[in-house]
């Protein structure tokens, strides 16, 4: 019920959203860069600039995946080892803040140099993602109650017992909110790694179609790469909704 | 240790004999507890207490709110360390129980893990312990706190006192050796109090096992327990002992007769007066 509400709520801001889109266009009230929602469709209703959109945005979508896989990985296995040697947090959420901090718009020129064009939007994106999931993944773990953990001490439970089957439970919904951000992360550091000279992706078609001066063009590419982060969005929302109604 | 396991699990043949009965399981030895406010402020929770528990023995602690009894009973379930003297559990320190997964807990807050239905909260010390489940040893103790029926319940699905039957039951399913019991009553109401009392009792009676119980309720101390420790409080210590002669089983009839009653009230008087002097003072 509250779902539904809040999906009609979400349709109803999207509306108005493309409604005043396309006002503000067809006015020109903010000039001739900023076009009408529907002449940003025309120009993808020819098939070879939808398709060009279309592969662009998949190689997009695939380094934002990968980005979300491995980001997510690294930082669950960091949150993790935080956890089972305690010793080792300190000094883990340290050096995660720490990569965090570094601006990755520095990192950019530096990757292109390590780990080679093909590979930077892959890494930024995980980069962005990894300390999302790290964050998210250490208030999960301590979602517990004081009592629940007590429980757990008293049966004479591992560490890691205790984290298979207590802390890491209670940290589901923490992990999915962790996986949202990072959806949304990983699609902009793909774009962002791409942008730095890649050969191919939306990051690529931004550059080109803003130095070239292509409107149309840079809108359509600026809509793929919302759509790809929505896309993200509900995929995860559904794997949410998929693993409650089977384990809760 | 292994003597520590003939001992616990005992053969059933050789029965028990008296003196393996009146002897010590826990033995508390001088224990003091500070608690460190700041740096420079502190509280003295408890300070020197000694006493005794017996194998198979029910102990119930009560005293003036904040006299120390949860940071007791902390110390003997293995949580917490005294900041002086020793506690031991079977010639053991607590954590080693622990380790044996040997001891059972049920608090005011039940602590059930809510994504798991009734049979997995039962099952979770076999989980934390690294056994293998047993299906019929959670369904018997299902049946024990009446909630067959609730099996595949989660605990946002149960009332209070469905909740605490679960989390007692969870605290029972290894046949622990030590029993830890704080308020596990303490959030209902008096009828459903008095009920769950009568069920502990009956499941107690059945296997009895060395209880520590805290609780408010002096009823509840001397309808369940086998002796009562009355504590006081600032600092913290034990100042009373009250053995209780009833027979068991104990039933509805028994909180009416007139050797509980008079039980109940001199205790009652004792904490009164206890607290009186702690209000003058
Ligand atoms: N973790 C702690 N840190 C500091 N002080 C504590 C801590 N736990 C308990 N205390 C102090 O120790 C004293 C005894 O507390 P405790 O919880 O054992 O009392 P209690 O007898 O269980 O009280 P109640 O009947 O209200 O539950 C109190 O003065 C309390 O302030
Ligand atoms: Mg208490």
């Amino acid at each position: 019920m509250n779902d539904i509400l809040a999906y009609s709520r979400w349709c109803l801001g999207v509306v108005i959203l493309i409604l005043a889109w396309e006002i503000t266009g067809n006015r020109g009230w903010l000039g001739s860069t900023w076009p009408p929602l529907s002449s940003i469709f025309d120009y993808l209703n020819s098939r070879p600039n939808l398709e060009l959109l279309v592969r662009n945005a998949g190689v997009t979508g695939v380094n934002a995946v990968l980005g979300l896989l491995f980001g997510t990985l690294i930082g669950a296995l960091l949150a993790i080892l935080g956890f089972l040697i305690p010793r080792l947090y300190p000094g883990l959420s340290t050096f995660a803040t720490f990569v965090n901090a570094l601006p990755l718009i520095a990192l950019g020129p530096l990757l292109i140099i390590t780990v080679g064009e093909g590979a930077t939007p892959v890494a930024i994106a995980t980069l962005s993602v990894f300390f999302s999931f790290f964050v998210a993944a250490i208030s999960g773990i301590n979602q517990t109650t004081a009592i629940q953990r007590d429980v757990t001490i008293v049966f004479g439970a591992s560490r890691w017992k205790k984290l298979r089957f207590v802390q890491l439970p209670a940290a589901v919904p923490r992990l999915f909110d962790g996986l949202k951000l990072g959806a949304s992360a990983a699609v902009l550091g793909a774009i962002l790694g791409e942008w730095f000279g890649s050969g191919s992706g939306l990051g690529v078609i931004l550059v080109s179609a803003m130095q070239n001066f292509q409107i149309e063009l840079l809108w359509s590419a600026a809509l793929f790469g919302t759509l790809l982060t929505i896309t993200g969005f509900v995929c995860i929302s559904l794997i949410r909704i998929a693993f409650f109604r089977r384990y809760l | 240790m292994a003597e520590f396991q003939k001992e616990t699990l005992g053969s059933p043949l050789d029965g028990s004999p008296p003196t393996s009965v009146m002897q010590p399981f826990i033995e508390i030895d001088g224990v003091s507890k500070r608690f460190h406010l700041s740096r420079s402020d502190y509280v003295d929770a408890l300070v020197d207490i000694s006493f005794e528990i017996y194998r198979n023995e029910f102990v119930a602690l009560v005293g003036p709110s904040g006299c120390g009894k949860s940071t007791l009973l902390r110390m003997i379930a293995g949580l917490d360390e005294p900041s002086d003297g020793v506690i031991k559990v079977g010639d053991d320190h607590p954590r080693e129980l622990i380790a044996k997964q040997r001891v059972g807990m049920a608090m005011q807050e039940h602590g059930l893990m809510p994504w798991l239905d009734a049979v997995g909260n039962v099952s979770l010390p076999f989980r934390l312990a690294g056994l293998p489940i047993d299906p019929e040893r959670v369904e018997e103790l299902l049946e024990l706190v009446k909630l067959s029926k609730f099996s595949n319940a989660r605990p946002s699905q149960l009332s209070g006192g469905m909740k605490q039957r679960l989390s007692i039951a969870r605290a029972l399913v290894l046949q622990p050796d030590l029993l830890i019991l704080d308020e596990p009553f303490g959030a209902l109401d008096a009828v459903t109090r008095r009920m769950m009392n009568q069920e502990l009792q009956r499941i107690w009676s059945r296997k009895p096992t060395t209880t520590v119980l805290v609780t408010h309720s002096l009823e509840e101390a001397v309808f369940l327990s086998d002796r009562i420790l009355m504590m006081s409080p600032n600092p913290g210590t034990v100042i009373s002992e009250y053995p209780v002669p009833l027979p068991r089983p104990r039933t509805l009839e028994t909180s009416r007769e007139k050797d509980f009653l008079s039980l109940v009230e001199s205790v009652t008087a004792r904490l009164d007066e206890i607290c009186a002097t702690e209000l003058l003072s």
